[in-house]
């Protein structure tokens, strides 16, 4: 079943605010876009598992790249899953680099699987989970 | 005419499809999203057309690359054709490819015209054209 216009677009919604808000270090911001519970699988070894631990994210960008890091969201599919309350979404997250006046610099692709759950009036994303392309 | 929202959205889906399906190798998936008489022009000296020919383009990229090939779509507009069963639409489609070897480098950029049919399924891609800018 294909998902309504309007969850398509909330969730892409959802996803340029995750990506904006990971980019400027805005932690509390980008937390609040997880359920508590929320998952973010394939980054390193160990899942990251809640908010509290999510917070690490933004604030390991802001501090290896300043606001010079930028992750762009595409290639979006979605489809409900068991009931119209959850949603997987597929979607690529190509990030680059803008440091110090160099060029632009690719830095991962990562193919990403995130489901996520309905919260009121939006979306919070239950689990990312994604497959990271670096290259070198 | 701009063509309706949940059209717009629902063809944005399908190309999200369309590069997940052909980074992935999925030869049969990514054929289900054409016309039986679907027809690529532009990306080499021949054309590609008919079911049992797109369906070897994903398995062809995927034993070059081996899962390293990445296609991002992004600035899609669309306009109905002669009827609302049939939309002509406008992207770029930009590839690039992880190999370990080295990090992300872009492949191939390419402006592509699409013509998509309404079927009882949903939309499905009759034709694509590829202008190509190859890099190096």
């Amino acid at each position: 079943m294909p998902v309504s216009t309007d969850d398509y677009v909330a969730v892409a919604d959802h996803l340029a605010r995750y990506c904006w808000k990971v980019d400027t270090g805005d932690v509390e911001g980008w937390v609040e876009l997880w359920a508590e519970d929320g998952v973010f699988r394939g980054t390193g070894p160990d899942d990251i598992v809640g908010r509290e631990a999510l917070r690490v994210v933004p604030i390991s960008v802001k501090k290896r790249c300043g606001d010079k890091m930028a992750h762009f969201a595409g290639n979006l599919y979605c489809d409900y899953g068991e009931t119209i309350d959850t949603i997987t979404a597929h979607f690529y997250n190509y990030v680059t680099t803008w440091m110090n006046g160099a060029p632009g610099k690719p830095s991962v692709l990562a193919r990403s699987v995130a489901t996520l759950v309905r919260n009121g009036g939006g979306w919070l994303i239950k689990m990312n989970h994604v497959d990271m392309l670096t290259g070198a | 005419m701009p063509v309706s929202t949940e059209d717009y959205l629902a063809i944005a889906d399908l190309l999200g499809r369309y590069c997940w399906r052909l980074d992935a190798g999925d030869g049969d998936g990514w054929a289900d999203l054409w016309t039986d008489d679907g027809f690529i022009a532009g990306v080499g000296p021949d054309s590609v057309s008919g079911r049992a020919t797109l369906r070897e383009v994903p398995i062809s990229i995927m034993q070059r690359c081996g899962g390293a090939e990445v296609h991002r779509t992004a600035n899609l507009c669309c306009d109905y054709g002669e009827t609302r069963d049939t939309i002509n639409a406008s992207f770029y489609n930009d590839v690039s490819t992880w190999l370990p070897s080295g990090p992300g480098k872009p492949l191939l950029f390419a402006r592509c015209e699409m013509t998509v049919s309404r079927a009882a399924t949903g939309w499905r891609i009759t034709r694509i054209t590829f202008d190509p800018l190859p890099g190096e």
